[in-house]
């Protein structure tokens, strides 16, 4: 039993994380319909800057986070920029605009490897320290975790709601038609979606080198992870990726109890094709409109 | 000599073979997969108990190698493509490491990380095969019979149905076409093709083990498609014989051993990314703008 929960307390932390990569990815593609594959490059990027600049060239932390942060707005506007955009004035298919991300994700995965290697480095921290609650052993770095992304989440609905240029973002992804006007005629709001969506992945990035470490494997996996929380909690609904990436989370950790960690992504897998089959709106959709 | 072109040439059916059969769900059904080194592998395991367990007849192995592999592509491709086909490559990378996972944990069937070795040579009715040479001939036989398979089948009308719903969904459902039975059809014929190229390896190299069928491998033969040309029947040849022989040139330049692979798929992904920009019919529709031809009636993606 306090087994479960300490694993609970884990997934809870996890899920937060994913849930920041999910909302990050849902927002992309409810803005601008980008299956924005390459998502999982953006988070690669701002880990591996955090840790060259915090564990390698010993910049202060509050410095290392604004060069993880710098550097995941920039590749995430850049990749809509040079990428998305010039592909979208030629009518690309879906197919191609995917195989186009697909491909930077490969670029980014291998341009990490070349630059670090395939090992696995990990930040320490006191933040990798915590207390117990009771029996149950709770680090910063979970709860911290937490705290973030509840604050950004919460920040990303105010600012959709009250903000103009969020208003517009919600117009966006409520009628796709707004989508092609707004492509032909003022890009600056689909650059905004790609820079909000990759500077939300930021904290998950930093995070997981405190606590998992990093690898370049990482940016497939949370690829995976993000669209598929965004998937099981209904494909444009902010929400919904929030309450799907968390989902994730506790299922993955809770499944340890039974099976070793290698089978965290089948458990990952498991679900998508579970709410594939039986409720393939996710959790929040709206009916499922071929777009 | 001849052993190592035998050997390569071997290596580079087998890629073609791999290539073409996921072109048909890529190329021509429009679905997108990271998984067909899944079906690629299943197939090599399957022809690999057939051959360790029964027989060593290609015949035999290769069809159950085909229908395993068909059943696994069916099983994943029925509830994924219910929905949307775009979510099908998400599931695809999911159920690419669950299969890596399963190749290495399930020591029973798989031989676990060590894998099933002492596979005996193929015999293919009654010729017993030795030599690389001998494997040579096998594999392009089966290169030919695939691909004028693919062929045949893209020319008839369950192809021109599929093409129909590649490029205009609206108009191929107003048509009456079905398409879940169409797109299954297509996912799960591609996995039986890939298990042809399964037993070939398995045979060929005489053992099994999972790294050869791991998401990287999976990424490189979807390079392949991509690169050559999706939707084309020369495409995924060209893909797959730029791809095989590529790091055979890389290696002229001095680049320590850790560094070629990331630096080869750092080049795919860029090739990847430069071709759907400007070219997306891949390197096949480049060579088209240098040979002015015959003009096709259908066009590709």
């Amino acid at each position: 039993m306090i087994v479960l929960l300490q694993l609970f307390v884990e997934g809870l932390a996890a899920g937060s994380l994913y849930a920041l990569a999910a909302v990050g990815f849902a927002l992309i593609y409810a803005t601008t319909r980008t299956f924005h594959f390459a998502h999982g490059g953006t988070m690669l990027l701002a880990a591996y800057t955090f840790y060259q600049t915090v564990a390698v060239w010993q910049w202060p932390v509050a410095l290392a986070v604004l060069a993880a942060l710098v550097v995941a707005t920039l590749f995430g506007v850049g990749v809509d920029r040079l990428v998305y955009q010039p592909m979208r004035r030629t009518d690309a298919s879906f197919l191609t605009i995917f195989a186009a991300s697909f491909g930077v994700l490969i670029v980014v995965t291998n341009t990490v490897v070349l630059l670090f290697g395939n090992s696995f480095y990990s930040v320490d921290s006191t933040l990798s320290q915590g207390f117990l609650v009771g029996p149950i052993f709770v680090t910063y770095v979970n709860i911290l975790a937490v705290v973030l992304a509840v604050l950004l989440i919460v920040a990303l609905q105010l600012f959709i709601h009250r903000t103009r240029t969020g208003v517009v973002l919600r117009a966006m992804m409520d009628d796709p038609a707004l989508v092609g006007i707004f492509g032909l005629g003022d890009r600056r709001y689909g650059t905004i979606a790609f820079a909000i969506g990759s500077a939300l992945i930021v904290p998950a990035a930093i995070l997981t080198s405190y606590s998992s470490g990093l690898q370049p494997s990482m940016g497939a996996v949370i690829t995976l992870l993000a669209i598929a929380g965004a998937i099981v909690g209904g494909i444009g609904n902010l929400w919904g990726a929030a309450i799907g990436g968390l989902l994730l989370g506790i299922a993955e950790n809770l499944g340890v109890w039974q099976l070793s960690s290698s089978w965290k992504p089948a458990i990952t897998f498991g679900v998508l094709l579970l709410f594939l089959m039986v409720r393939p709106d996710g959790l929040l959709g709206a009916r499922t409109r071929r777009s | 000599m001849i052993a190592y072109i035998s050997n390569l040439m071997v290596l580079l059916g087998i890629a073609v073979i791999l290539a073409s059969s996921l072109n048909l769900m890529v190329g021509y059904a429009g679905i997108f997969s990271v998984a067909h080194a899944v079906f690629y592998g299943v197939g090599a395991y399957t022809a690999a108990k057939v051959a360790l367990g029964t027989t060593d007849s290609f015949l035999l192995a290769t069809a159950a190698a085909m229908i395993v592999s068909g059943a696994v592509s069916f099983v994943l491709a029925v509830p994924v493509l219910r929905v949307r086909e775009e979510y099908f490559v998400v599931a695809s990378i999911g159920f690419q490491i669950v299969a890596s996972t399963i190749f290495v944990s399930w020591g029973a069937v798989t031989g676990g990380m060590g894998g099933l070795a002492g596979i005996p040579p193929a015999s293919l009715l009654g010729w017993q095969m030795s030599s690389s040479l001998d494997y040579m001939l096998l594999t392009w036989g089966c290169v030919v019979l695939v691909v004028a398979f693919i062929a045949l089948l893209v020319h008839s009308p369950f192809g021109r149905a599929l093409k129909a719903f590649r490029d205009d969904e609206t108009a191929a459902i107003a048509l009456g076409k079905d398409p879940l039975v169409l797109r299954v059809t297509a996912t799960t014929l591609s996995g039986a093709l890939a298990a042809v190229a399964g037993s070939l390896y398995a045979f060929h190299v005489s053992f099994v083990n999972p790294e050869s069928f791991t998401l990287d491998y999976s990424v490189l033969v979807l390079a392949m498609v991509i690169i050559g040309g999706a939707g084309s029947l020369a495409g995924p040849v060209i893909g797959a014989v730029f791809i095989t022989v590529f790091p055979a040139l890389l290696s002229f330049l001095d680049i320590p051993t850790l560094y070629i692979g990331p630096a080869e798929q750092l080049i795919y992904g860029l090739a990847i990314v430069g071709l759907m920009v400007f070219w997306p019919g891949g390197l096949v529709s480049v060579w088209k703008l240098f040979t002015p031809g015959r003009r096709q009636a259908t066009s590709e993606g």
